[in-house]
């Protein structure tokens, strides 16, 4: 399976020889390990495989209603000089049936990117796209708990070399680590960029409090962030807790794919 | 009416039939298959300038209905519809030497000015 291969490829140099002894451990430990890794690189290629063609099934279905809608605003317009009561409210049904439709096509756009992830078990990212992607994603979640989560842009080129599941994952958790202690009417901003020549992404933070010092360190207690910190950490990251007004996730250890910059 | 001769080709049944009533209400003449070996025997009776195809289709796929065109008639020009969330088979279709690809879902007024770039009228 490709999957297999693919993992094969850019795992076992990082092992090194399996059939010798590894960093003290015994080469059983380390087939053992590998054989998990392989299933579930093949458990989340699987999921992800189903998870992209109903994506694209969805936007098969998204591009019949747009057709649809379209074709009525084509025929309401025929009808434009001709009494028809109801017209404005039709009209204005339409419209929103359209916003929706485009709605639902970013939303299946980037579900479907998401899904694609673990196509490779390690291959380059750009930071810009994943924050752009990981922010589509999640602004429900932070919606849920009042928090406006929003990106700003960079047009600096940042692509890391790593593990695009662990990369979301490890965002992911920061982020809702944040947004699950943060108060109501709370914004957040997801930025890429490089600090200290190392490529980082920075979390700032606004809330409407006085103490954002207080919320900080709530964040920084709760059990979301230890793990997201583990998580960073197991990428070749560190965590950074004294940013003023956030956090950042500073890949220091991570290869970064210099071509792309 | 324009004096265009386009096929639309997708095994999506509503899509296409609907974009092709968007397309005569522009005065633009299309005919319609949701079949790509369907789409190759109407091309053998009036072989059209434009053929928009999709690339996932049950049966004969677009990129194999690609193929034949190119082979069997390389003056017709071919633009790709893509579904899928990346541009891969768009560009995998721009390597092939299909005029242009799109993405769906479409706007239409996109779709009716690669056409009309197609047949020539700038």
């Amino acid at each position: 399976m490709a999957v297999d291969r693919v993992w094969r490829a850019s795992v076992e140099p990082l092992l090194g020889d399996l059939d010798g002894e590894q960093g003290g451990c015994p080469a059983p430990f380390f087939e053992r390990e590998q054989k998990m890794n392989q299933t579930t690189a093949r458990e989340l290629a699987f999921f992800g495989r189903i998870t992209a063609g109903f994506t694209h099934e969805i936007k098969n279905i998204l591009a019949i209603i747009k057709e649809s809608s379209g074709l009525m605003e084509d025929l309401l317009s025929l009808t434009k000089d001709e009494p028809f009561p109801h017209w404005e409210r039709f009209s204005h049904r339409v419209e929103v049936i359209k916003q929706q439709v485009q709605r639902g096509v970013e939303l299946a756009t980037h579900l479907n990117r998401f899904a694609h992830s673990p196509d490779e078990p390690v291959s380059p990212i750009d930071l810009n796209d994943l924050t752009d992607q990981l922010v589509r994603l999640s602004e429900r979640f932070a919606r849920l708990k009042e928090v406006g989560l929003t990106r700003s842009g960079s047009n600096a080129s940042i692509v890391l070399v790593t593990s695009p599941v662990a990369l979301q994952m490890t965002v992911f958790l920061l982020l809702e680590s944040c947004w699950n202690q943060m108060p109501a009417g709370s914004a957040m901003e997801l930025r890429a960029e490089w600090r200290e020549r190392h490529p980082c992404l920075l979390v700032r933070m606004t809330v409407p409090v006085d103490d954002l010092g207080a919320v900080k360190q709530h964040i920084a207690t709760s059990e979301g962030f230890t793990v997201a910190r583990q998580s960073a950490h197991e990428l070749g990251g560190q965590m950074l807790d004294d940013i003023p007004d956030g956090f950042a996730l500073l890949f220091t250890e991570t290869r970064v794919d210099q071509q792309a910059g | 009416m324009q004096d265009w001769n386009v096929i639309l080709v997708d095994d999506e049944e509503e899509f296409v039939s609907t974009l092709a009533e968007r397309l005569r209400l522009r005065g633009i003449p299309v005919r319609v298959t949701t079949d790509g070996e369907e789409a190759l025997r109407m091309m053998e009776t009036d072989p059209p300038q434009v053929v928009v195809l999709d690339v996932l289709m049950p049966g004969l796929g677009g990129l194999e209905v690609l193929k034949r065109i190119q082979a069997d008639y390389p003056e017709v020009k071919v633009i790709l519809l893509t579904g899928q969330g990346s541009t891969w088979d768009g560009i995998q279709g721009m390597r092939m030497g299909v005029f242009d690809y799109l993405m769906k879902p479409l706007n239409i007024d996109d779709l009716i000015g690669k056409i009309r770039e197609a047949v020539g009228g700038g």
